[in-house]
């Protein structure tokens, strides 16, 4: 995890990829459902949720596709398994870990900065259920991980790398804070 | 003439010395000053010359309002055309210009149009202009194009620094006057997150001008704790410096915060704010009566010129005469006269007032003249003296006084512009002479119900006792209707109850005036419209009011009529014989008042205006002098030319390297997506024109793709991974698209299918190596075995070079021995190094998008979206061959029976050899027979493998005239020759990429 | 700019992160289907004043698509509803049906 040089009002770092499984199954068919709670430990998250158990997230995308983000090396052979046993199903998982690059954003002005450039309703009271949201940055998909309102992970298409990196230079710049006068 | 005061203003800071220049003169103002407060204290009343006529014009108002007073501020990359100096605060060595004069603002030479205004009157120019036609392109057109517009257009780029900011509230409260403050205090802790914006850099609004100097520590005392209470207040967030200016569907609201002089690195935002509901407290802009002689320099809006003086100390004039027609705009000759101004009369068109401000003039001697205007003006540049007339009658003059300075007041406009903007519904007060919001027919949000309430000013409600009395309980109303928690909010009401002044509105004077003086009654300043402009809108037949507007332009420049709507709807109906109300009014658009274009555009300017996207060998591509191609969002290597290497030259040494020894290429931005299901093999059947369930595990199979009526829209290579995964390719700017087609079948029609997709584009790279030494190369990985029996053409395996994952694709798009190796995107930079490495002793050479396309076209293999172009079918490709007979259905199979697909004359694909081997056709040129375009070029190169150009096109019935030759037009003087062929130049019978 | 419901993410979006798939329950004409009816399955659309029942796509979401009911006179938004569905639910219909007297209902 390298931070990022900014003169920027929050500290950026930049984590790059996560190892990654996308999952995609119906969840009305028990039998790939029983294959992620017996192999993952974790119940399908519903909408706006991400549940963690053990170093694994699993996240919610859709109703039929959810993101599972692991941090532990240990959990690998597990995700193997995984992985192998839910392709038997009607369902799918597959290794996405190098699709998208993650960065961290940590500071008290984090939630701000994000308002520079995503069209939800952050709103401290809003969210304050919500962890996971994949919406849009100016112009470019986003996945957003609230770790709490201090720390955020996002990530972005691995395309977009730079990009990602250029938005964090001008619009968490320090001087373009968001004030209220009172 | 204008000046300063010794003391006073409030919102100066005398200890501060500003310089600015203007017109190249150097002026002294203080800090907190306006540009326009700091030209009047230096006497600079001629401030700009009018649109059409260029008649001299001074400041006319002291806020947003002002049609006359625009200037050119700043310089360089920092300078704006036609800004409000009323807006602007001045800032040291500012550079301050009027507009629109030559050669000078006191010696304009096109002053000349007013002499000439008789032909100049609405709607001229459609009755002008018109012959001699050859004079247009040499005299009218120039001199128009000269004389059009106001301020000089930007020469440099847009410096300033914008953003864009986010925001979501339960309330907006607009305005933060004694209305809004009021609003925000009745709306705290009831659960409710409130945000006020406030245009000006302070709050109050009129409040702290308008109050009498023996009430003013009272008004002070309720202005202060009110914003102690806002201050303490955890719900409710103050802007200030931020105008609404745009109110849009489902309570959707753009705000401009303009810091100016601010120590901030962003001086200018607009807010995008989502609202439940909003509160709209904007009050009401003075509106002038309109009189001969009008828009001479030196008169100014009543209550403006009190606030000159209130709020900079700064004095219209030293002899001011108050024409008006309500008892509130005494208050201007009250406060003129108690700084020792003269005030030798106020004229006004009521028969009587004896309300207590009228009372206090007379004892302060100032001569009050009822039933009476302003019948003339005199002066060149400034005022010099009014003549007095009746009110009835056609205005001629009983007397003649002599002033510098006049104030006008016909009363006050609610400001709705907002309240209009969504829907909400305007009802005229016959009595007060206004528009203002109708409260039963407002604005609603996305349930269908209220979201916004106008209070104050902008509700027609002018009376602080009013208002003290009023908001607290329509916002109790209004709680208690939003079911929110309703604890009763009491305001205490420190006002007085005014005596109501029933003032008959007064829009023109006087009322009989006679045409002469029609002609010089100035309704819109900054678009030049006159009484009589009006009225012959009415006598031409542009009856309606929007008719009317468009023809005279009335209301249509940058204040958008905030001073002369009315005025100019009472005109109209008084030409029409009807009353107001049935006139109705045009329409309010955002932006309530000019924005920047690049605070539209906001951070997403230069590096963030379009977001690239970069595959993992950008880096090396960089560093290796690539030039670069855009393809759909990416940015992909065109070529790689050597040191002092022509474009030419670069493309002619890849292809044959291709050719004759070994080329490497990034193709990771071709599109993958996996399809996976027990019907993953019956979906892709629906979807691609060829058979796809039939391809066996470890097989690719070249597949194509047409939309419902029959058009070709994507081609690729589907690979089967296993009985239930499919792995299909598409073209590189087709990723995304074909991904949400295959989702929109599978969610919307065919939902008991049982597949699901996956869009893997990013995770694996693509690494093509092709020529002949392609496998040598390859072969020098001793983890890997790709002897032709082991991997066939159109076949895939996954294993190791080294111990980096591959999965090795044999296909070809280059038409050579080729293999295109996917690899997770983490070890592409790898992997391409390394493949460099072993392929150094083989000359392996790097080749670009161009090169590509060279040899595939040598070859005939088509480019969606070269050879087609969305209205192209495959069997106008020749490719009936990929259009199954034997399924049942799929996209397209009903649109290639259609007539219109079979009967008719279609463009066919055909190849293209000019006579002149060296010529090069135009891409896109078109061929000709009898005059007639019958198709056109749609790939075009000259081919380095066979040393003479080569190109591709449509041709109607192409097929059939095979052998013949054909007229291409290259230029609008030349034409090449070219035989038609067979739509393949080279190794026809695939015997390079079989091997 | 339209703030709509997806019903899968279960929160309002702005109209810019979701892309208009225009009239909804279009019926699909095959190779069955005589030309008459496949040219109008293929161009002809409604353009009502008043409620309309359209497609979106949450495009930089969910990725799913559902169907609105709204009005083109004022933008109200009476419901969102799966795509799933191939009519209009009845209960949003009923809905529909209470405030606006001249709703004809679901013609198709």
């Amino acid at each position: 995890m390298d931070k990022i040089k900014l003169d920027s009002f929050v500290d950026v770092y930049l984590i790059g990829s996560l190892s990654s499984l996308n999952i995609r199954l119906d969840h009305t068919d028990k039998k790939s459902v029983s294959v992620v709670k017996k192999n993952i430990g974790i119940e399908l998250p519903s909408a706006q949720k991400a549940l963690e158990r053990n170093g694994l997230t699993l996240c919610f995308v859709s109703d039929d596709e959810y993101l599972l983000l692991n941090e532990k090396k240990q959990n690998e052979s597990l995700l193997n398994k995984f992985k192998k046993q839910m392709n038997l199903t009607t369902g799918v998982a597959e290794n996405t870990s190098d699709l998208r690059v993650w960065f961290l954003i940590k500071g008290d002005q984090a939630l701000n900065a994000l308002k520079k450039g995503v069209p939800i309703n952050l709103e401290k009271l809003q969210i304050s259920e919500t962890n996971f949201l994949r919406t849009k940055l100016g112009e470019i998909q986003i996945n957003i991980l609230f770790k709490s309102y201090n720390e955020i992970l996002v990530s972005v298409l691995r395309s977009h790398k730079e990009y990602m990196i250029d938005w964090f230079e001008v619009c968490t710049k320090r001087g373009t804070e968001i004030n209220f006068d009172f | 003439m204008s000046s300063r005061l010794p003391r006073g203003g409030s919102r100066v800071n005398r200890e501060k010395l500003v310089d600015f220049r203007f017109n190249g003169k150097n002026l002294k103002g203080f800090d907190g000053d306006t540009v326009a407060s700091a030209l009047l204290a230096n006497n600079e009343l001629l401030v700009a010359r009018s649109f059409k006529y260029h008649r001299p014009r001074g400041i006319f108002t002291a806020g947003e309002e002002e049609p006359n007073a625009l200037m050119g501020i700043g310089e360089g990359s920092f300078f704006e055309p036609n800004i409000r100096a009323t807006e602007v605060k001045i800032k040291q060595n500012m550079n301050v210009n009027s507009q629109n004069h030559w050669p000078s603002l006191r010696f304009d030479f096109l002053s000349i149009n007013n002499l000439l205004a008789r032909f100049f009157a609405a709607g001229f120019y459609y009755k002008t202009f018109i012959w001699p036609r050859a004079a247009w392109k040499y005299i009218f057109e120039p001199m128009i194009r000269r004389a059009s517009g106001l301020g000089k257009a930007p020469k440099e780029y847009d410096e300033e620094h914008y953003e864009h900011i986010y925001h979501n509230t339960d309330i907006l409260i607009i305005g933060g006057g004694l209305a809004g403050i009021t609003a925000a205090k009745a709306l705290r802790d009831r659960g409710l997150s409130v945000m006020l914006c406030e245009k000006d850099s302070v709050m109050g609004g009129r409040y702290l001008q308008d109050c009498k100097s023996e009430d003013r520590e009272r008004y002070k005392k309720l202005y202060e704790s009110s914003i102690e209470i806002l201050k303490k207040s955890k719900d409710i967030a103050v802007k200030l410096n931020t105008c609404v200016t745009g109110i849009f569907d489902h309570g959707f609201v753009l705000a401009y915060e303009e810091n100016q002089g601010l120590n901030v690195t962003t001086k200018k935002a607009l807010w995008k704010i989502r609202v439940k509901n909003i509160i709209l407290c904007t009050g009401a802009i003075e509106r002038p009566i309109v009189f001969p002689d009008n828009d001479l320099p030196g008169i100014m809006l009543a209550a403006s010129a009190r606030d000159y003086l209130q709020k900079y100390g700064v004095l219209l004039g030293d002899r001011l005469v108050l024409t008006t027609n309500n008892d509130y705009a005494y208050k201007t000759a009250i406060e003129l006269k108690q700084v020792g101004i003269d005030v030798p009369v106020v004229l006004d068109a009521r028969a009587s007032s004896d309300g207590p401000l009228v009372k206090e003039a007379g004892a302060l001697g100032i001569r009050i003249l009822f039933g009476k205007c302003i019948g003339k003006v005199e002066g060149k540049r400034k005022v010099d003296a009014v003549g007095i007339c009746s009110v009835n009658g056609e205005g001629t003059i009983e007397e003649l006084i002599s002033c510098n300075a006049v104030a006008v007041s016909g009363g006050w406009t609610p400001n709705v512009n907002l309240w209009s903007h969504c829907g909400g519904k305007l009802i005229w007060d016959g009595d007060l002479g206004f528009y203002r919001p109708d409260p039963d027919k407002t604005p609603v949000g996305k349930d269908g119900e209220t979201n916004m309430l106008a209070l104050g000013g902008c509700a027609g409600v002018f009376s602080n006792y009013d208002i003290q009395d009023q908001v607290p309980r329509k916002i109790n109303q209004f709680a208690s209707r939003l079911k929110i928690k309703s604890k009763r909010y009491i305001e205490p009401n420190i006002f007085s109850k005014e005596l109501e002044r029933n003032a008959p509105p007064v829009f023109v004077l006087p009322y009989g005036a006679s045409k002469d003086k029609q002609k010089r009654m100035y309704i819109d300043f900054q678009n030049d419209v006159k009484v009589s402009d009006l009225q012959l809108a009415a006598q031409e037949g542009f009856e309606n009011v929007e008719h009317a507007k468009r023809y005279t332009t009335l209301g249509m420049a940058t204040d958008q009529g905030k001073t002369s709507s009315i005025n100019g709807i009472y005109v109209l109906s008084q030409s029409l014989g009807k009353s107001v109300d049935t006139i109705g009014h045009t329409t309010f658009r955002p932006p309530y008042k000019p924005i920047p274009l690049g605070l539209i555009a906001g951070q997403y300017t230069k590096k963030l205006f379009k977001p690239i996207k970069k595959t993992p060998i950008d880096k090396w591509n960089s560093i290796n002098n690539a030039i670069w191609e855009p393809v759909a969002d990416w940015r992909r290597a065109y070529a790689y030319p050597k040191v002092n290497e022509n474009l030419e030259d670069t493309l002619h040494r890849e292809v044959l390297s291709v050719r004759k020894n070994v080329g490497l290429l990034d193709s990771s931005t071709l599109g993958k997506i996996m399809v996976k299901g027990p019907d993953a093999g019956q979906f892709l059947d629906l979807i691609y024109t060829n058979m796809m369930s039939s391809l066996k595990t470890g097989k690719c199979r070249y597949g194509l793709m047409c939309n419902e009526a029959g058009f070709v829209f994507d081609d690729g290579v589907v690979a089967r991974l296993n009985e239930q995964t499919f792995l299909c390719h598409t073209t590189s700017g087709g990723a995304d698209r074909v991904y949400a087609w295959f989702e929109e079948w599978l969610q919307t029609e065919w939902h008991h299918l049982k597949v699901f997709i996956i869009n893997l584009t990013e995770q694996y790279s693509q690494i093509a190596i092709a020529g002949p030494k392609a496998r040598e190369v390859l072969q020098t990985f001793k983890s890997i075995d790709l002897s032709p029996d082991k991997l066939p053409f159109m076949h895939f395996m996954e294993t190791y070079i080294d111990d980096i994952w591959v999965r090795v694709y044999r296909i070809s798009f280059s038409g050579e021995l080729s293999y295109e190796l996917a690899v997770n995107s983490n070890q592409a930079e790898e992997l391409w190094n390394k493949l460099l490495k072993a392929g150094k002793k083989y000359k392996i050479q790097p080749y670009g998008t161009e090169a590509l396309h060279i040899l595939r076209a040598e070859k005939g293999f088509i480019v969606v979206g070269d050879e087609t172009d969305g209205t192209v079918t495959p069997q106008d490709l020749g490719m009936e061959w990929i259009v199954s007979k034997k399924k049942n259905d799929f996209i397209g199979k009903k649109a290639f029976s259609l007539p219109h697909l079979n009967a008719r004359v279609r463009k066919q694909l055909v190849g293209i050899l000019t006579l002149d081997t060296d010529k090069v056709l135009p891409d896109g040129c078109h061929a000709l027979e009898d005059g007639k375009a019958i198709g056109h070029v749609t790939s075009t190169y000259f081919s380095p493998t066979l040393k003479r150009s080569i190109a591709l096109g449509l041709i109607e019935n192409g097929r059939s005239r095979i052998g013949s030759a054909l007229e291409f037009e290259s230029s609008s003087k030349e034409s090449i020759f070219a035989k038609l062929v067979d739509p393949s130049f080279y190794d026809m019978e695939g015997s390079k990429q079989n091997g | 700019m339209l703030y709509l419901f997806c019903p899968i993410c279960r929160r309002d979006c702005d109209e810019t992160e979701l892309s208009c798939g225009g009239q909804a329950h279009l019926i699909r004409r095959d190779h069955t289907s005589s030309d008459k009816d496949f040219y109008r399955y293929l161009y002809e659309r409604k353009n009502d004043k008043g409620i309309i029942f359209e497609r979106w796509r949450h495009v930089y979401g969910c990725g799913k698509w559902f169907h609105t009911a709204r009005c083109t006179i004022t933008n109200q938004v009476f419901g969102s509803y799966s795509a799933k569905d191939a009519l209009p639910p009845k209960s949003l219909l009923a809905k529909i049906r209470s405030s606006r007297v001249d709703f004809k209902g679901w013609i198709k």
